[in-house]
């Protein structure tokens, strides 16, 4: 059985990292991005089957990012990572369509693995 | 027959003249002209007393209405004029008549009008000059409230501008805690349930000692900017000697310096001996800007140094990286800086340059930046020099 391929982005490297060490444990196989133009550099090499996209970046604004990842692969799930709590408005501009997750930090592994399944049922 | 002639033409002439004036008879009889025997004169007489009633008409005629329309028309005149407003008209009659009786009480209503309308124009005056103060009073009040209106409505902007910079900071701080924490979070719940090799435990507990050293740092810089803005932050001035002081604190970033392979270039010039200052709050800053200088040498070198300009001498700290962009320029001092762009210097917690901003106001001092994209970025800050530092110098 292929692992499916997990995309992080992060500009934190310490939370890159340690997605990367308990998706690995879960059987997942990562690749890291630090920010969204990284993001859509590597997509030209990799299809992951789930992003996992932090909102608060620096350099490119997450709606471009957004629009950049649907241009090169439709059918990646993307599931958004933020620190803030999220207001309605907020998750409204973010997740429009309704058809991303999203996980607030500081999340539990559990949450986050179970998380990564849904998209994938959905993908 | 000439006589009859003669008196018909005086008749008519009395008649034409009495038209005018009166009435005036003259009849001659003949027989007082037959008696008087003075025949061949008659006609020169009658033409004679006919001339001499004329004159006497015309001259009675003229007195008469002299004396009767010149006043009048005096009155009617002097009355239209005053009607016109000339108020300071007065009547000329000087006769006892009831002419001249009316002249002179038009003449005193006159006065009396003159009177009143002069104290109605006065008060008129008076009431315009209070009408054109109570104007002015009301403009300059208005103004005031103008002014006032404003100022409120820009205190208010103020404070809304304040409220939602400190829910922006809150959402920032409450964001930049959580940060730290996820690692933290993840890891100690991979120790927990996994079994690992002891390099695996230590790849997950150095992760998490570097997320909790950057809590505690960012805890520390979150206290040391609430003290900074509510003027609590305490600073313990001394006078320090500056050249050991320097050298040990360049001396405390070699290791950092040596890890990313920066040199450092140390140029001092101008230093006194002495100056006062917090040392542990200006090394603090020295820290602050050398290790952002670190970050950011992309050529692996970077300067220090110190030039005296006036009274102050001044400290810069310089790297030859990318240089910051004039846009993000101004908003450098700014906690957490802005937003997305926050994060440019990406060890630290967004928030040293606004505290080491605090530290110099606190020390009369000044702290700015220079930059050229591509060419690198140099921190200036400035510390004032007294007499006493002068006078050490020598």
């Amino acid at each position: 059985m292929t692992k499916n391929l997990v995309l992080v982005v992060d500009d934190e490297y310490d939370i890159r990292e340690s997605v990367r060490l308990i998706l690995e444990d879960e059987g997942f196989k990562i690749e890291t991005a630090k920010d969204g133009e990284d993001c859509l550099k590597k997509l030209d090499k990799i299809s992951p089957d789930v992003i996992l996209l932090d909102i608060l970046m620096p350099g490119l604004k997450t709606k471009d990012i957004v629009k950049g990842i649907n241009e090169k692969n439709k059918k990646t799930q993307i599931i958004f990572l933020t620190a803030v709590k999220l207001s309605d408005a907020l998750k409204q501009k973010i997740v429009p369509d309704n058809t991303s997750d999203y996980i607030e930090k500081p999340f539990c592994t559990d949450v986050l693995v179970r998380t990564i399944k849904g998209a994938l049922v959905k993908s | 027959m000439k006589i009859k002639y003669h008196l018909i033409v005086g008749f008519g002439l009395v008649i034409l003249l009495t038209a005018y004036i009166g009435w005036i008879s003259i009849y001659y009889s003949e027989i007082v002209i037959k008696s008087l025997e003075i025949k061949s004169h008659v006609p020169y007489l009658l033409f004679v007393s006919e001339i001499i009633i004329l004159i006497f008409g015309l001259l009675i005629g003229f007195l008469i209405s002299r004396r009767i329309s010149k006043p009048l028309d005096k009155l009617i005149k002097g009355t239209e004029l005053f009607g016109k407003g000339n108020l300071k008209h007065r009547i000329d009659i000087r006769s006892d008549d009831e002419l001249g009786e009316l002249a002179e009480s038009f003449n005193n209503m006159a006065n009396e009008l003159e009177i009143n309308l002069n104290e109605v124009m006065t008060d008129r005056a008076k009431l315009k000059n209070y009408q054109k103060y109570l104007e002015k009073k009301v403009l300059e009040r208005t103004a005031e409230l103008e002014k006032s209106k404003g100022k409120l409505k820009k205190d208010l902007e103020k404070l809304k501008d304040l409220d939602k910079l400190k829910v922006e900071f809150l959402s920032l701080i409450s964001h930049e805690l959580k940060t730290p924490l996820t690692p933290i979070k993840v890891q100690i719940e991979r120790l927990l349930r996994k079994k690992m090799t002891k390099k695996e435990t230590n790849e997950s507990l150095e992760m998490v000692l570097r997320s909790v050293n950057r809590l505690a740092r960012l805890i520390n810089d979150i206290l040391d900017i609430s003290r900074i803005d509510s003027a609590r932050m305490r600073f313990s001035m001394q006078d320090v000697d500056v050249k050991p002081f320097i050298d040990h604190t360049v001396k405390t970033m070699a290791p950092l310096a040596d890890n990313s392979k920066v040199k450092i270039k140390t140029t001092f010039k101008g230093l006194p001996l002495k100056l006062q200052f917090d040392p542990d709050r200006i090394q603090q800053v020295l820290i602050n800007l050398i290790s952002n200088a670190i970050d950011h040498s992309e050529t692996k070198k970077l300067s220090i140094g110190s030039i005296k300009k006036g009274d102050n001498i001044v400290f810069y700290v310089k790297d030859y990286g990318a240089g910051i962009s004039t846009k993000e320029l101004p908003h450098i001092f700014d906690k957490f800086y802005s937003g997305k762009e926050r994060k440019m210097f990406h060890h630290g917690t967004g928030l040293g340059l606004a505290i080491c901003n605090g530290i110099m106001d606190a020390h009369k001092g000044k702290i700015w930046v220079e930059s050229n994209l591509k060419k690198g970025t140099t921190f200036f800050f400035s510390l004032p020099l007294n007499k006493k530092n002068y006078k050490d110098k020598k």
